[in-house]
């Protein structure tokens, strides 16, 4: 699925992204040029939503403990797919 | 004629639904007529325009109701990069509309407002049937696999 239509971004080249870690959810913003001026910002809640997807636990939870961090507004979050070893597909 | 309370507000949040129902059908047709498969491109541009008859009857029920219509607002419009994939994105689509349309027929009961409450229904008929379509489609996928059913899709070409 897109992520973004205005500027043809897919959900799966954003989750690459995020989960080569560290998954900031303001760097992915100005990556992908998420929500710019050329852009109609909807895409931003399904960007929320893909993250929460991502890491849907709070920092301390389960695959936590070893994994990359994605951070928003201060508040860290465990970035699961950050875990996979170097070198695996 | 007045609107009783809340209804114009259901029905603007509807208009919103079906307007992005109308895009993301549009979009994807052309997308899957640019691969090739104008059979499946004709009945979902045919879904788009039926999907512009509601926004049409909606409009007109909110003026009538001395409302003003929002085409200002729409929500994510929904594109896969697959046949399998938009059609499973519709699918998704419709069940929320259906949903949406269910919750204005039950605010319809409530303020007595018997009017609109046909036309959600009657809505709510044609989703429906949009539903089995795609259900019957993505059946289809799991039955024949995908090369079939999309050999089954191609169209003459322009």
């Amino acid at each position: 699925m897109y992520l973004c239509i205005c500027h043809a971004v897919t959900v799966a080249e954003v989750r690459q992204a995020a989960e080569a870690g560290p998954c900031d959810f303001d760097e992915l913003v100005t990556r992908f040029s998420l929500g710019d001026d050329d852009s109609c910002g909807t895409c931003l809640s399904v960007l929320e939503d893909l993250l929460v997807e991502i890491a849907p636990g709070p920092a301390g939870s389960p695959q936590g403990a070893s994994a990359a961090v994605c951070q928003r507004s201060g508040q860290q979050v465990a970035c699961a797919g950050a875990t996979a070893p170097e070198g695996t597909e | 004629m007045r609107a009783k309370p809340g209804v114009v507000d259901t029905l603007n949040r509807l208009l919103t639904i079906e307007v992005t129902a109308v895009n993301q059908y549009f979009l994807q047709s052309e997308i899957v007529r640019n691969w090739g498969y104008d059979h499946l491109a004709d009945r979902l541009r045919a879904i788009s325009m039926g999907e512009m008859r509601d926004i049409e009857e909606l409009v007109k029920h909110i003026l009538y109701l001395e409302g003003l219509p929002n085409l200002q607002r729409i929500d994510v419009v929904k594109v896969g990069e697959t046949v399998l994939e938009n059609l499973e994105l519709d699918l998704e689509s419709e069940q929320a509309a259906i949903e949406a349309l269910t919750e204005g027929v039950n605010l319809c009961v409530e303020v007595d407002d018997y009017g609109t409450r046909s036309r959600l229904e009657e809505m709510v008929r044609d989703e429906e049937t949009h539903i089995d379509w795609l259900e019957t489609q993505i059946e289809a996928i799991g039955q024949l696999g995908t090369e079939q059913y999309l050999a089954q899709q191609l169209g003459t070409g322009e």
